[in-house]
């Protein structure tokens, strides 16, 4: 059994684990997602809880009903995934960035260089793991 | 299933329910709260049919329960002052619940007893506190009643055992969804099983509602103290909170909070921290006027 934690409620963290395991690759396009009752197992929650989690998912598209046979991963899943998150996600970290570079007067310059340094790491790790993997 | 209708109950002369209605007709893991002698286990034992109503009634599957069999065969409740007949063993007693409820799932029992290492030999009462508590709990599961009601299921188990027994309650639910209430002091702990709350204060139900109602509606707000004193008067305030250091807490209903529509600039220098049912739940009981903290500046 899995353990949540946070001051969300619960099903939007499951809504939020269930997306972070199709951006990662775990679970696919096309592929059926976990059910209400595997996901209530696997994090001891309430089966209820667990669909409201998948039902945030139905609503923005990216994971579909079939009748009689389950949940399954739409097959624009991931862009829907990468827009969302590059809009909300990703900007609330910015702007979470920007807060703290002004705290300690870093300048706009200096931010851009930091970031574009880390940025060329995450590439640069990217790549050795590729060639490890050759 | 459950139908309360202004359900009261007076104890000579004391009020132990007053006005109580709610129904539930879904299959549902709801925990029943509320602080000492708000009348749950009154209620409990008024939905099993072992106490008439003072006023109004209790309806299980359209029947009044009071003394009725269809309801006793229906609803299996235990509670920590359950007697069972002395001289019988486990293994007997298990035996008799399965007699008595037709959905009884007997080999169930006998390998929870096992796992659970209660020696089916021994007699109830030479068990220990824990124990006693995890057999009750044991029947009760087993039992497959479409109405089940566990009456503080963890008294006296160490947090170990604890744990593993809400695994059950929720595993045994997933295999056989019915309506299945707790009342238990552990909230925080069987949090997650749940999906609805029934919250009894002074014999009434205050709030029945889904778990996220209760996980989102109160919310605390913390900043300078100059600003959150002039949210005061605007919203109703459950809590408030001096930490010096120039920062005072307050804790208000989130959609009042809402309608304030405050300004960006104010939201960005407060900070807003959500409030777990179990602190909505203090929060909501709290006696008027101060806290523990007022004892202690006299």
């Amino acid at each position: 059994m899995k353990a949540l934690k946070g001051s969300e409620p619960i099903y939007i963290q499951i809504g939020n684990w269930l997306e972070n395991e199709i951006l990662s690759g775990r679970v696919n396009p096309r592929e059926k997602i976990y059910s209400q009752y595997k996901l209530s197992e696997i994090f001891g929650i309430n089966p209820a809880t667990a669909l409201k989690g998948l039902n945030l998912l139905v609503d923005k598209g990216i994971v579909y009903k079939k009748r009689g046979l389950g949940m399954f991963v739409s097959h624009d899943a991931l862009n829907i995934l990468k827009k969302e998150h590059k809009n909300e996600v990703l900007t609330e970290q910015i702007r979470g960035l920007v807060a703290e570079a002004k705290l300690l007067d870093v300048s706009e310059e200096e931010l851009i260089y930091m970031l574009k340094k880390e940025m060329r790491k995450a590439m640069q790790h990217q790549t050795k793991k590729g060639d490890d993997q050759q | 299933m459950i139908r309360c209708d202004e359900l009261t109950k007076y104890f000579n002369g004391t009020r132990a329910l007053d006005g109580c209605s709610f129904e539930i007709s879904e299959p549902t893991l709801t925990g029943v709260i509320g602080v000492n002698g708000a009348g749950k286990t009154t209620l409990f034992k008024s939905i099993a049919g072992f106490l008439k109503p003072t006023k109004g009634e209790v309806y299980i599957l359209d029947e009044q329960a009071f003394q009725n069999i269809i309801a006793a065969q229906n609803v299996m409740l235990t509670e920590d002052g359950m007697s069972f007949y002395p001289t019988a063993s486990l293994h007997e007693l298990i035996g008799s619940y399965s007699r008595f409820y037709p959905n009884f799932d007997q080999s169930l029992a006998i390998k929870l007893t096992e796992y659970f290492r209660l020696e089916e030999k021994k007699k109830y009462n030479e068990l220990s506190k824990g124990m006693k508590s995890t057999f009750r709990l044991i029947l009760a599961l087993s039992a497959r009643a479409p109405i089940t009601l566990l009456d503080e299921p963890t008294t006296g188990m160490d947090p170990g055992v604890r744990k593993e027994l809400f695994e059950l309650i929720l595993k045994d639910y997933i295999k056989v969804p019915r309506i299945i209430l707790i009342s238990s002091h552990y909230l925080g702990e069987m949090e997650e099983l749940l999906d609805s709350i029934l919250f009894i204060h002074e014999g009434k139900v205050l709030k029945h509602d889904d778990v996220e109602e209760f996980q989102t509606f109160l919310t605390g707000v913390q900043g300078a103290p100059k600003l959150i004193e002039s949210l005061e008067d605007k919203l109703q305030i459950y809590d408030c909170k001096d930490f010096g250091a120039g920062i005072r807490r307050i804790i208000v209903e989130s959609k009042d909070l809402e309608s304030l529509s405050l300004k960006e600039d104010v939201m960005n220098s407060l900070t807003f921290k959500g409030v777990s049912p179990e602190d909505a739940f203090v929060y909501l009981t709290k006696r008027k006027g101060g806290g523990i903290d007022e004892l202690y500046h006299s």
